[in-house]
């Protein structure tokens, strides 16, 4: 927190009072991308499609994966992954259930599915955890 | 002293944070997460301050008309806001200052003393604020050898000073920090490094 704070003082004591935002120029927009990044918040563990958000929340295709981006510094299915990872890092930490209901439970549509993700991640596959 | 919170028409105060300018200069990490409701609102207030730091995040959910709630700050810091989400429209009683401000806007600000008024719309709200004891204030600023044109000088004599008249807006590298900050997984004294 300590460095990250100097940081941003540091970008403030540096920053120019210019826009070189690419994507995201109205607040309106802005907003939007916040709210759609809450609902992928709430709802990762369920399908996700990136047309069926854009109708939701009434917002481009190119504005939702560019402006998402530009803000959050990760693609929507990245965000979407990396939730539904962690999430998945809590119940194996839990171990309540086995491989195959994390990777339901978090939106998985199979164990190996998951795995392969989840290795991809973290560097271990869910088994050495669990 | 502490932070308060109260209606601004019942005068009532609803919430209150005893936060002072000693607490803040704390060794170690001090978290405060808290929920509370008001009005047809509801909100909820993280803090966290070390070593002359303070990092704030409040996001409020207004579920009815137009909420207002003045605020009462008397940690005497400079003050760096972040509006992150909603418009909103917010008036400064130590500068003599209104401002309409739109989500991705942030400024800055001194006062030893602040007594703000705050106008949400229906929805949610999301405000980020860095706040730096004075002391915190100028040693970063020797370290970096930086200069804030006037700013600083205000702060160094203790007159109220906002750094600009018109909200300026939130760049990504800027929005990229808060949301580490925010999403920081460390804990204890990683967390405060």
């Amino acid at each position: 927190m300590e460095s990250k704070s100097n940081e941003l003082f540091v970008l403030l004591s540096n920053m120019q009072t210019n826009n070189d935002e690419k994507f995201v120029k109205r607040p309106s927009e802005r907003d939007k991308l916040y709210s759609i990044k809450e609902y992928l918040e709430k709802n990762y563990a369920n399908p996700i499609n990136l047309h069926d958000i854009c109708t939701m929340f009434g917002i481009n295709d190119f504005k939702l994966k560019n402006g998402f981006r530009e803000i959050f510094q990760t693609s929507v299915i990245g965000f979407v992954i990396n939730k539904r990872l962690e999430a998945s890092l809590t119940l194996l930490a839990e171990r309540n259930l086995n491989i195959s209901e994390i990777a339901y439970q978090t939106g998985y549509s199979s164990p190996q599915h998951f795995s392969k993700s989840f290795k991809r991640k973290y560097g271990i596959s869910p088994s050495q955890i669990n | 002293m502490p932070i308060i919170f109260n209606h601004e028409v019942k005068k009532n105060v609803f919430y209150t944070n005893q936060l002072s300018t000693d607490k803040l200069c704390s060794d170690k990490l001090i978290e405060t997460n808290e929920d509370f409701e008001f009005q047809d609102a509801n909100m909820n207030f993280q803090n966290w301050y070390f070593d002359g730091y303070r990092l704030a995040n409040s996001i409020l959910n207004n579920t009815n008309n137009i909420v207002t709630y003045n605020i009462k700050n008397d940690i005497d810091t400079v003050k760096f806001y972040f509006n992150r989400r909603g418009p909103a429209a917010i008036s400064y009683d130590e500068l003599g200052k209104k401002f309409s401000i739109q989500s991705g806007q942030y400024n800055l600000l001194y006062s030893s003393e602040l007594n703000t008024q705050v106008k949400h719309e229906k929805g949610i709200s999301e405000m980020f604020s860095l706040q730096l004891t004075r002391k915190r204030f100028f040693s970063l600023m020797d370290e970096g050898c930086m200069v804030m044109n006037g700013f600083s000088e205000e702060v160094y004599k203790d007159r109220p000073v906002i750094f600009s008249n018109n909200w300026l807006h939130i760049r990504p590298e800027i929005d990229h920090c808060i949301h580490s900050i925010l999403t920081c997984q460390y804990i204890k004294e990683m967390k405060r490094l």
